[in-house]
């Protein structure tokens, strides 16, 4: 007999053929947004790579299980964490205390300073003074913003989707400087001769409140296992020198931080 | 240029998911876009009130908010609905699958607006002539509205399946990597953005180019027996 019941069931049938599918053991379903080299990047075979994407690797394989990558527009990373579609954000978000509002980060894998980058013969300094008046680019919905609107209320701020379009405007001579995390800063530096003009201007920029105690993984709060199963993989990458050699592969030094 | 080359496999990957995804959702968005319509035309009360609170509410939200509220809203509904009945803790739905599913929701609305405006462009005085001769309503929808029906909405349905084509693009928020996502993605990593910006472009022309050449051809296949009005 059909009941309602068996209704339900033959849909939930249904939807498992649309291609759903139950959580696999063993898997971690990492979620990252390429775009953001040297940390995640889009190799042209359509593979991934990068630091996150590497020292997820190292973590999963210190958890025993396999690393399943989903590759999301930074917009949707959240939500997406929030409606179970990955258990963990491996992509060098910052643990700050408003994303902690929604999210719980595991103890950080890496720590860098800000800094604020400027043409060179502008004459730019990095304070509350110097930027009065100037306009300085960042990437919406990060610690920079906070920072410059606390510390550099009299600037004019210009938020962009990604660092990259901020960069483009800086090199169109649309706005004056850019405030960024230092390491993939100084990798834009380099990355093409054009850019030599440009300088970091001020020296390295910490800040707990607005930047947050470095970068975490994210997942979802109350998963207290899973916290404890990423906390312990991290030590070990500490202990056992796996960190250090990838950090030195990347960065020529140990960006892990205090 | 070489970047190009080297990433022509994601780009032309993308370029095919961008248009399935379009079709996929262009045949939902008109099927959902004609059932409103007829809500709207011929349905009772409570039909009509449905209908219209369908199509005012999708067009005044933004596609990125109804983008990520119909998403991940619906995967944590089928979540707690899952968790309750105790039947999935949690049920993946794909990407794609979701991706043609909500633009075909977002544009269905825009469709049952070309549908309705279409209907009220065929002369009333044949309504009133199918009375006369005593064509019953499905009898006057078939034979007078549903022929006609094409040829008044297809301009006003091309332009809604250009904004479709484009608006594929959102799906990325998702985590399905269309043409756009792959470009962009690309056009970072090898900190050549706008040799890839400019491949979009193009792209999207061709694909511009071609929709426009068949709809122009469909129009006129389907205002072949249109009245000359002097």
């Amino acid at each position: 007999m059909l009941n309602r019941r068996s209704l339900f069931a033959s849909a939930a049938a249904l939807l498992t053929l649309l291609g759903a599918q139950a959580q696999a053991e063993g898997v971690l379903r990492v979620a990252i947004s390429t775009g953001y080299p040297p940390f995640n990047v889009l190799n042209a075979d359509g593979t991934f790579g990068g630091f996150d994407v590497d020292y997820a690797l190292l973590l999963c394989e210190r958890m025993q299980k396999t690393c399943e990558f989903t590759d999301i527009e930074w917009d949707g990373i959240i939500p997406g964490l929030l409606a179970n579609r990955y258990d963990v954000i491996i992509a060098s978000m910052g643990i700050t205390e408003e994303r902690k509002q929604q999210i719980t980060f595991s103890n950080p894998y890496y720590q860098t300073p800000s800094t604020v980058i400027a043409r060179a013969d502008a004459g730019l300094t990095a304070d509350a003074a110097g930027l009065a008046g100037r306009t300085i680019g960042v990437q919406r919905a990060t610690g920079h913003e906070c920072y410059i609107q606390r510390e550099w209320g009299e600037a004019d701020m210009r938020s962009y989707p990604t660092t990259d379009e901020a960069y483009l405007d800086l090199l169109a001579g649309r706005i004056d400087a850019v405030l960024v995390d230092s390491i993939p800063g100084q990798d834009w530096l380099a990355s093409d001769p054009a850019h030599a003009v440009f300088a970091p201007v001020g020296g390295d920029i910490y800040d707990t409140e607005c930047f947050g105690a470095g970068t975490g993984v994210g997942l979802r709060q109350g998963e207290t296992e899973l916290l404890d199963a990423l906390n312990a993989a991290i030590q070990l990458t500490r202990e056992d020198g796996s960190y250090v050699a990838l950090s030195e592969r990347y960065f020529g030094r140990d960006i892990y931080g205090q | 240029m070489a970047d190009l080359w080297e990433y022509r496999w994601l780009l032309f990957i993308g370029t095919g998911r961008t248009i399935a995804l379009g079709l996929c959702g262009l045949v939902l968005a008109l099927a959902i876009g004609l059932a409103t319509a007829a809500a709207r035309i011929g349905g009772g009360g409570l039909a009509r009130r449905l209908a219209q609170g369908y199509t005012t509410f999708i067009r005044s939200v933004p596609d990125l908010c109804m983008m990520l509220l119909l998403f991940f809203g619906g995967q944590t509904l089928l979540n707690h609905f899952g968790v309750w009945t105790g039947w999935w803790d949690y049920l993946e739905i794909n990407a794609f699958v979701a991706g043609a599913v909500t633009i075909g929701i977002i544009f269905g609305a825009y469709m049952a607006e070309s549908f309705r405006g279409a209907h009220g462009s065929i002369p009333r005085g044949q309504f009133e002539a199918a009375a006369a001769v005593g064509m019953t309503p499905a009898q006057t929808f078939r034979l007078i509205t549903l022929p006609q029906l094409l040829g008044y909405a297809l301009p006003s349905l091309g332009v809604n399946w250009m904004v479709l084509l484009k608006t594929t693009a959102m799906v990325s928020v998702l985590g399905l990597q269309d043409l756009v996502y792959f470009a962009t993605s690309a056009g970072r990593t090898t900190r050549n953005p706008f040799a890839f910006l400019i491949a979009v472009m193009v792209i999207y022309l061709l694909m511009t180019a071609v929709s426009q050449w068949v709809l122009a051809r469909l129009e006129r296949r389907y205002t072949r027996g249109r009245m000359i009005r002097s």
